[in-house]
C-alpha cells in the first residue's frame, strides 16, 4: 500500500529500529564475558547460573534496560505513527476490503483461552488490538524488525518454500495468517494455487485482505484457529504455517498437525516454518533464546522449541516426517511430513 | 547502590529522552530542507515532506552516530 509517514512517526521508527543494532553491540559485548560458562540441561537453572554471571554486570543491565525500552515502546510508536496518517488511509482501507480477496467470519467464534489477553511480543492489545493488522504489517515488519533481522524477513518466507522443490499445489491452506507476509510468498511461489488462510486475529486479516485485493487474488481469509478450522476433510494438498508454532502450546501444536492431517487429502504434505528447537542449539544458546522469550512477550516459546516435530508428526500418521534448520543460523526451522497415500 | 549499579529507572528515563531529542534533531535537519524549498506552509510541508535520497543518508549516518554517542558509556561500563 503506498502511503508516507509524517516527520515524526517516520523519525520514531528509525529511532527505535537502530536502537536495536546498539542493543546487538552490547549483547556481544556481554557475550564474550560468558562464552565459556559451563551451563546445565535444565532451563532454570540456566537462568540462575546466568543470573550469577551476568546480575550485577553493568552492561548486562543495560542490555536488559535497552531491551526493556524497545519491547515496551516499539508497538505505541508504530501505531504514533500510523495514528498521524490514519485519516487519510481509510479510503485505501475501504477501497481494498473490495475484490476477490474476502473475510469470513463465523457466529460464535470464540478464541482459545492460551490467546485471549496474550499480549504477543508485548505489543498492547496483542493480535486483537483494532488496526494492529496494518501497524503489524506495513510498519514493524517492514520498517522495523526488518532493518535489524538477518537473512531478511521477506526474503525468507519466499525462500523456505524451495523446501518444497518442484511439487506444484492447487488447494493450499495457510495457518495463522497473520498480516500477510507470508501468504504473499505462497501466492508468489504457486501462482495458480487456491489460497485458504485461517487466522483468528480480525485485525491481522483485515491487513492480509489489503495485500491480498492489492495483488487482484481471490483468497479466502477465515477467522478460524489452526486447530479448528470447520474445514472438510481431505481439502487440501498443501498446508503450510510461518512463525505460528511457538505461539502456540504444545497442547494446541499438537492438535493443529491433527487437524492438519484431516485436512490433508492423501499424499498431502504439511509444511510448518518456525524457530530452532532447543535441542538443536549449544546451551548457551538455549539461554539466551529462553531468556529473551521470557523478556519479550512470547509466553510459549519455551514448550514450543522443546517440541520434536518430527517425531509429533509421525505420531499423528504422517510419514517421511523430517525437521532441520536452514542455513548458517538454522533458521527458521522446516518440519516436512506427508499424509500417506490412500 | 554501589557506584556500578544501574538504577534502571533512570536509564529508561534516559532512553525517552534520548528518543525525543532525536525525533528533534531529525525535524530540524527535515526543517533546513523544507526551509530551503521556500514553502508557504512550512509546519504541514515538513510533517508531509519525505526526505529525499541524500537527507535519508545523512539522517540514517547521524542517527546512529548519535545513539552510539550517547550510549557510549553503557558499552564501556566495567
Amino acid at each position: 500500500m503506498d502511503f508516507e509517514l509524517r516527520q515524526r512517526g517516520r523519525s520514531a521508527i528509525d529511532f527505535a529500529a537502530d536502537m536495536g543494532a546498539m542493543g546487538m553491540k552490547l549483547s556481544a559485548a556481554v557475550g564474550a564475558k560468558i562464552a565459556d560458562v559451563e551451563l546445565p540441561e535444565d532451563f532454570d537453572e540456566q537462568l540462575a547460573i546466568m543470573e550469577q554471571h551476568l546480575g550485577d554486570d553493568p552492561q548486562q543491565q543495560y542490555l536488559m534496560a535497552m531491551g526493556e525500552w524497545s519491547a515496551t515502546t516499539h508497538g505505541e510508536i508504530t501505531f504514533d505513527a500510523f495514528k498521524e496518517i490514519q485519516q487519510e488511509l481509510e479510503p485505501e482501507f475501504k477501497r481494498l476490503r473490495e475484490g476477490g480477496t474476502q473475510i469470513e467470519t463465523r457466529p460464535g467464534f470464540e478464541p482459545p483461552d492460551y490467546w485471549v489477553g496474550v499480549d504477543f511480543h508485548r505489543t498492547t492489545g496483542g493480535w486483537v488490538r483494532e488496526h494492529q493488522g496494518f501497524v503489524h504489517g506495513e510498519l514493524i515488519h517492514p520498517k522495523y524488525v526488518a532493518k535489524n533481522f538477518p537473512g531478511g524477513i521477506f526474503k525468507q518466507r519466499r525462500d523456505v518454500l524451495n523446501e518444497l522443490g518442484d511439487r506444484q499445489f492447487s488447494n493450499i491452506l495457510e495457518m495463522g495468517t497473520s498480516s500477510g507476509h507470508f501468504t504473499v510468498a505462497l501466492a508468489e511461489a504457486f501462482p495458480d494455487a487456491k489460497l485458504t488462510g485461517v487466522e483468528p486475529g480480525l485485525p491481522m486479516l483485515e491487513q492480509a485482505q489489503r495485500f491480498g485485493n492489492e495483488r487482484g487474488a481471490s483468497w479466502r481469509l477465515i477467522q478460524a484457529c489452526a486447530e479448528d478450522t470447520g474445514l472438510p476433510d481431505a481439502s487440501f494438498d498443501l498446508v503450510t504455517s510461518y512463525i505460528l508454532l511457538h505461539e502456540l502450546p504444545a497442547r494446541a501444536t499438537r492438535a493443529v498437525f491433527a487437524e492438519a492431517f484431516r485436512l490433508l487429502e492423501p499424499g498431502g504434505m504439511m509444511f510448518m516454518s518456525d524457530v530452532q528447537p532447543f535441542r538443536a542449539m549449544p546451551r548457551i544458546a538455549q539461554w539466551r533464546a529462553n531468556a529473551g522469550a521470557l523478556r519479550g512477550g512470547e509466553p510459549y516459546w519455551r514448550e514450543a522449541a522443546s517440541l520434536d516435530l518430527a517425531a509429533l508428526a509421525t505420531e499423528l500418521g504422517f510419514v517421511d516426517a523430517r525437521s532441520y534448520g536452514l542455513g548458517e543460523r538454522q533458521y527458521p526451522w522446516v518440519t516436512i511430513a506427508r499424509k500417506p497415500a490412500a | 547502590m554501589s557506584s556500578q549499579s544501574v538504577d534502571k529507572a533512570t536509564f529508561q528515563v534516559v532512553l525517552n529522552l534520548m528518543h525525543e531529542l532525536w525525533v528533534v534533531k531529525d525535524r530540524a535537519a527535515v526543517l533546513e530542507q523544507a526551509l530551503a524549498e521556500a514553502g508557504v506552509d512550512i509546519a504541514d510541508k515538513v510533517d508531509r515532506l519525505q526526505p529525499d535520497a541524500a537527507l535519508t543518508e545523512r539522517l540514517d549516518e547521524e542517527r546512529k552516530a548519535f545513539i552510539s554517542r550517547v550510549l557510549a558509556p553503557t558499552l564501556d561500563a566495567e
